[in-house]
């Protein structure tokens, strides 16, 4: 619907009538040529009060004018505006009046009337509006009623211009054509600026040093040109969300402010707060975008944007803390920055790490950080704060009687000009009663005010009993807003409301007016004033109308999502609201509902939608996300289904990746206990058992049962995937690489044909791993990479391992430059998304390229920095075979002292096959060197032995090279182990090495 | 009013005399005015006002409006309220002797009960909510102060700081004007106007039952403390309550000052303030200085 065919239309506007006072009589006295004239300049006056204040002329009558407010679309100010209007066109026809009247002798006056109702409004193009209904006479009657030079505005208009006009009231009017008498109100003045519903009317009271405080963090952050970080905790309503917004409100102009809000549900929106700031940034988005650079705005789109992108294309975790960080970083470089984290206790822990991880790395950045959190922040992350420089918390606490007793005054004055000063007992009790909670004392007072006899005795109580006060319009329109969350578009209220019903402007007006609520950032959107509100009104909403609405709100973030353009660049995020409010929907006529026949449908999709949003944030890595996603969509589950088995399988993945072993056997567990009976569970949960107990170091899987149980089921792809993978493990961890290579590709066929997409990326990257190692040869190995790289495109946490393998093979083939450059690649990655451990395997293999072309020295110094760094870190195996490494560097450069000092270091503690292997061929080689032959000749021979077991063809070539070293020395014949060593790197397509024999050999090349 | 019958503080400025600069008078030429005035002797509270009853002086009340059918009022002068007048601008005009509220009639009725002889005059400036607009509370003081009244009392105040300047201009005008305006302090710990002003009489509320028991406060802004807790006070509906507020205490203060200047009509609201001071209960007792 484009809206602007002549498609008659309900409508809500503000009708405004004007007329000159007494234009028979100036008809009587005056020229007509000259009554024209002053008509005209009448005329003129109004038209232009009336365009400037965005009002449309909708037609004349006789000398009157009739203007609409509201159309062609209805704004929140519409009434303001029109009385404005009303004002200045009165002042207008003075003015004219005053400066006719000595010449001409006539004084000129005129009267107006203004109301707000329903219409039929036709058309809707400034020229061609008609607009049809009761309110239009209800205007023009109330012009009739006004006296001279007087604005008379109906009921309606009065409470929406309260908070910025003098009103009084005249006595209720009968007018023609009416029933009932109409209440009016005369105007008697009018100030647009004057309390602006959702700015501070009432001043901060008692925060003053927490006021400073903050302030003069923000100054150190911007004269230091440093981050900072300030939590404000404090219970709800107790003024955390006021104090920071007194704070932002007295920043200076250029100071950017960049509000994120976390959702109560929490679970799987980790990174909405960041959404939120992106949305609010829609003009300003192409210049960071360049500023940011082609990743991070690619992963910020991935954020904001609807949930439309391909399962894999979502960036991981790392990826988009670097592209936050850039964002804040290239805000922070072009203006002071303050980014304000709202309701920070319902964070998801990834937000919170990445929070502690912008505040870390934009050190150098003017950014000032304001958590604003309730004190359970600490519950989920007891060290939130600690140990970071220039991070502060400021604790609100209850304001003292004095502040409170001030607060309540102010908000007594905030009501009328002028008050008596009896009947303090109302006062008192809000005063003592309160406990310094300034919301509390607000809603008290409040209650108070309307004549409550008694108070309700919470602050939740006391905020339900002020909700019950509401009309039912009102109520209606709060209940859907709080069924969406804290923030809400006028769209999406409108989308819970029946076909039939009537509009929400007044309402929200209303409820704005009432500071239940606040416009947003966006346009047609808002925001509740008080955290609290919105909990207490959801929960004061029957479960039946919750469970309906939520899964209408599933519908409307589903297909806004299926038809969501590209135009904008943040539309808005949908990432994880069908999941929601699927899950809530579910939960509700579950409970109230039971026997629902839609039930098991809705489950269905409830389910379906967690484990994919699960499996999403499992993509990502965001594994706290990932684990109670897929947890709440196991709950949605009908027990005995099918995908308890993938889902209880990628719950213990998650945890294992957590370094969480026993919930990852708990996992497991729990699938078995919904599928008792179903044998391709319990195989499952076998397999997975044993992958666990491989990983965390114990031995001695039993294949061979595994396997008799799965050949009773050929169809099982899952359990047969999973079982490869285990086998490919075991084959790995025994130097058989072949076989295990084989057995991820067998996995990869299964994973292809269940289409699961997961699986398929984890044996992809475990077979790129392999590739550097296995016998499949490097031209394989290279197109492997190729296919990843594409493939993993959108991650660069998911690119560097593929890099490093490119760069292995590269350089096995001989493009040192080539290797060198991809290497380069990986390392500027890994220190980007802060990849600590991928940047240590990158000096790693920098030392193999660097060893591979002679550069012994810098390769062994790469190979001792990657040593210790993975040592530092706890992996003492690998670190132990980069020693034997360095031990092999320093002996090509002769050194045989050193080499024997390094070898002698990585014994400490155990060490890979692939280290221990390399370190009997040290140990032969460095006896080679000191002469004593016979002790080398066996050394090598054991190395020899132990190489039988191992079909790793570098691993092979390097071993059986330095056997024939050794042999050689001894003068022996080495040519049957240098051309063994040969094959060896033939066969894996390692040229440079192939080479390397040869020239040892002093055999040319073939 | 002829200008002679007129005092001079109440009458309109004097033409400005050439040579001498403007304010000044020409003395040389014109003498000094005579004029009347109470010697102050040693101040007590007998001296102030015993045997007085309020007779001769006017009180105009600016609150809610005052039931004048209520038997602690037993009539009034007049009754006025503010109203919207052309072109929305606020004007004065007579009207009923009703208060819906009760808290006029409340305060008028205090005054009564001190000063039985004095006038009283209501003006409605606050509505029945007993709030009101600073328009009208501008317009009511300002007609106020030109009607000639010797007391207003105010058992209200603002604390929007828009009009705070042109309270304080109408305040001077009536310390100008000898009309002394009687404030209550807010009954919160914040600052409002006009009791805040040193050219009236602010008055906060003491505990003690005995209506004319009043006390000096040595570190204003409320400078005096009167009987404000648990007051039987006229009340809408020809009722009676016990109600508590600093609006109770500021027409006790209004009906001690109407029967000092009905025993003393010359004392200028510098005086009068004065003799407030001297006499209250914590200054002096039985004619002797009371040492705190």
């Amino acid at each position: 619907m484009t809206g602007k065919g002549p498609r008659p239309a309900r409508r809500h506007i503000v009708v405004l009538f004007i007329d000159i006072v007494g234009s028979t009589e100036l008809a009587e006295r005056l020229d007509p040529e000259l009554l024209l004239q002053i008509l005209e300049s009448y005329y003129a006056a109004c038209r232009a009060e009336i365009f400037i204040h965005g009002g449309v002329v909708e037609k004349y009558i006789g000398d009157a004018i009739m203007a609409v407010f509201g159309v062609p679309a209805s704004r929140e100010d519409d009434a303001l505006r029109a009385v404005l209007a009303a004002y200045g066109a009165m002042s207008a026809v003075h003015r004219l009046s005053a400066e006719i009247a000595p010449t001409h002798g006539v004084l000129l006056d005129a009267h107006c009337g203004i109301a707000f109702g329903e219409v039929i409004v036709v058309g809707s193009s400034d020229s061609d509006v008609r607009v049809i209904g009761d309110t239009v006479n209800t205007a023009s009657r109330l012009q009739s009623a006004a006296g001279d030079g007087e604005i008379l505005v109906g009921d309606e208009v009065a409470r929406l211009v309260r908070h910025h006009a003098v009103l009084d009231e005249v006595p209720p009017l009968t007018l023609k054509g009416k029933r009932d008498p109409v209440r009016a109100w005369r105007l008697v003045a009018v100030e647009p600026d004057r309390g602006e519903p959702g700015t501070d009317t009432i001043p901060l009271i008692g925060r003053t040093e927490e006021l400073r405080q903050l302030t003069q963090l923000h100054e150190r952050v911007m004269r230091d040109q440093q981050c900072g970080m300030v939590t404000l905790l404090g219970v709800s309503g107790i003024g955390k969300s006021r104090l920071a917004r007194e704070f932002l409100h007295n920043l200076p102009d250029d100071v950017t402010v960049l509000t994120g809000r976390c959702p109560s549900y929490g679970i799987g929106a980790t990174y909405r707060p960041i959404a939120e700031m992106l949305q609010a940034l829609n003009g300003e988005w192409p210049a960071i975008a360049e500023a940011v650079g082609p990743e991070s705005e690619r992963a910020l789109r991935g954020l904001a944007g609807p949930d439309a992108t391909e399962y894999g294309d979502t960036p991981g975790i790392a990826e988009i803390a670097q592209a936050v960080r850039s964002f804040f970083e290239a805000l922070g470089q072009r203006r002071p920055l303050v980014v304000v984290l709202d309701n920070l206790q319902w964070a998801e822990p990834t937000l919170l790490d990445l929070i502690v991880d912008c505040a870390t790395w934009l050190a150098d950045v003017p950014v000032l950080l304001v958590c604003v959190a309730r004190p359970e922040l600490y519950e989920i992350r007891p060290s939130w704060g600690g140990g970071m420089a220039c991070a502060m918390s400021l604790e609100l606490g209850p304001l003292s009687e004095p502040h409170i007793a001030r607060l309540v005054a102010e908000l007594c004055a905030g009501r009328a000009d002028v008050v008596a000063h009896d009947d303090d007992v109302m006062y008192q009790r809000v005063i003592y009663g309160s406990d310094g909670n300034p919301l509390f004392a607000e809603l008290m007072l409040e209650t108070l005010a309307e004549g409550a006899a008694s108070l309700p005795p919470t602050i939740q109580a006391l905020l339900g009993a002020r909700l019950d006060r509401l009309s039912e319009a009102e109520r209606g329109v709060l209940e859907r807003a709080a069924t969406i969350g804290q923030a809400f578009t006028v769209d999406q209220v409108e989308a819970l409301l029946d076909a039939d019903a009537p509009t929400t402007a007044l309402p929200l007006r209303r409820l704005q007016r009432d500071r239940l609520i606040r416009r947003g950032a966006l346009p047609r959107s808002f925001e509740f004033t008080q955290t609290l509100t919105r909990e207490t009104v959801y929960a004061m909403t029957s479960k039946e109308s919750r469970a309906d609405w939520h899964r209408r709100l599933a519908d409307w973030f589903g297909e806004r999502a299926a038809g969501a353009s590209g135009d904008a660049p943040f539309p808005g995020s949908t990432s994880g609201d069908v999941s929601q409010h699927l899950l809530a929907a579910c939960r509700f006529i579950r409970e109230v509902r039971p026997g629902d026949p839609l039930l098991p449908e809705l489950t269905d999709r409830a389910a379906d939608s967690l484990i994919r949003d699960g499996g999403e944030a499992l993509h990502r890595k965001d594994l706290p996300a990932a684990i109670a996603l897929l947890e709440r969509g196991r709950e949605m589950l009908p027990p005995g289904r099918d995908e308890h088995r993938w889902l209880a399988v990628r719950i213990s993945d998650a945890e294992l990746a957590r370094g969480e072993g026993a919930r990852a056997v708990a996992a497991l567990d729990h699938a078995e206990g919904l599928l008792p009976d179903d044998p391709r569970t319990l195989l499952i949960c076998a397999i997975q058992r044993e992958i666990l107990a491989l990983r965390s170091g114990t031995r001695g899987p039993d294949l061979g049962s595994l396997r008799e149980r799965l050949e009773l089921d050929p169809g099982d792809e899952l359990s047969w995937c999973r079982f490869h993978q285990l086998e490919s493990w075991i084959h790995i961890d025994d130097g058989r690489f072949g076989a295990a290579d084989q057995a991820l590709r067998d996995g990869l066929d299964r994973a292809r044909a269940m289409g699961d997409r997961y699986e398929e990326d984890r044996l992809l990257g475990g077979l790129c791993e392999l590739v550097q190692w296995s016998p499949t040869p490097v031209r394989e190995g290279l197109a492997l990479c190729a296919d990843l790289l594409a493939r993993f495109a959108g991650d660069r946490a998911l690119l560097v391992p593929v890099l490093v393998t490119r760069a292995r093979l590269l350089a096995l083939s001989g493009d040192l430059g080539t290797a060198r450059e991809a290497l380069d690649t990986a390392a500027r990655y890994a220190d980007e998304l802060h990849l600590g451990l991928s940047a240590i395997v990158v000096v790693q293999v920098r030392g193999l390229v660097e060893s591979l072309d002679g550069n012994h020295e810098v390769a062994m110094g790469l190979f001792k920095r990657a040593a210790s760094a993975l040592r530092a870190v706890g992996h003492g195996a690998p670190a132990a075979t980069l020693e034997v490494y360095t031990a092999r560097e320093a002996l090509r450069q002769g050194d045989v002292r050193q080499a024997a000092l390094a070898l002698a270091q990585s014994e400490a503690g155990p060490r890979q096959f692939r280290g221990e292997l390399a370190a009997v061929a040290m140990r032969a080689a460095i006896a080679s060197r000191e002469g004593a032959h016979p002790e080398a000749l066996s050394a090598a021979e054991r190395a020899a032995e132990l190489l039988e077991s191992t079909d790793d063809p570098c691993l092979r070539g390097d071993v059986l090279l330095e056997v024939a070293e050794v042999h050689r020395a001894a003068g022996r014949d080495p040519a049957d182990a240098a051309w063994r060593a040969r094959d060896a790197y033939l066969s894996k397509g390692a040229t440079l090495l192939v080479r390397k024999v040869h020239d040892w050999m002093g055999e040319p090349c073939p | 009013m002829t200008p002679t019958s007129m005092p001079p503080w109440r009458r309109e400025k004097r033409a400005h005399f050439p040579g001498v600069p403007a304010w000044g008078l020409a003395t040389t030429r014109q003498a000094p005015e005579r004029f009347q005035v109470s010697p102050l002797a040693e101040v007590s509270k007998e001296w102030a006002w015993g045997g007085a009853d309020g007779t001769g002086v006017r009180v105009c009340v600016v609150d809610t409006g005052v039931d004048a059918g209520h038997p602690r009022i037993g009539g009034l002068e007049r009754s006025f309220e503010v109203v919207s007048g052309d072109g929305g601008k606020p004007k004065i005009v007579g009207c009923d002797p009703a208060d819906p509220a009760g808290h006029g009639t409340a305060c008028a009725g205090v005054i009564r009960s001190i000063a039985p002889g004095a006038s009283l005059t209501s003006l409605r400036v606050l509505t029945d909510g007993k709030t009101g607009t600073g328009d009208a509370l501008m317009a009511g003081l300002s007609w106020a102060i030109d009607a000639g009244f010797d007391l207003i009392n105010l058992s209200l105040s603002t604390t929007r700081s828009d009009f705070r300047q042109s309270l304080q201009e109408l305040a001077d005008r009536a310390y100008f004007r000898r009309c002394l305006l009687v404030a209550a302090a807010h009954n919160m710990p914040v600052l409002s106007f006009p009791w805040t002003f040193s050219s009236v009489v602010s008055v906060a509320s003491h505990d003690e039952p005995d209506p004319m028991t009043y006390y000096y406060n040595p570190a204003p802004p409320a400078e005096f403390h009167a009987r404000g807790v648990k007051v039987p006070v006229a009340w809408a509906g020809g009722r009676e309550i016990r109600s508590t507020g600093n609006s109770f205490a500021a027409p006790h203060i209004t009906g001690i000052c109407a029967l000092i200047l009905s025993k003393h009509p010359w004392l200028t609201p510098f005086q009068l303030k004065t003799v407030l001071y001297l006499a209250a209960d914590n200054t002096t007792q039985n004619g002797e200085a009371h040492v705190p």
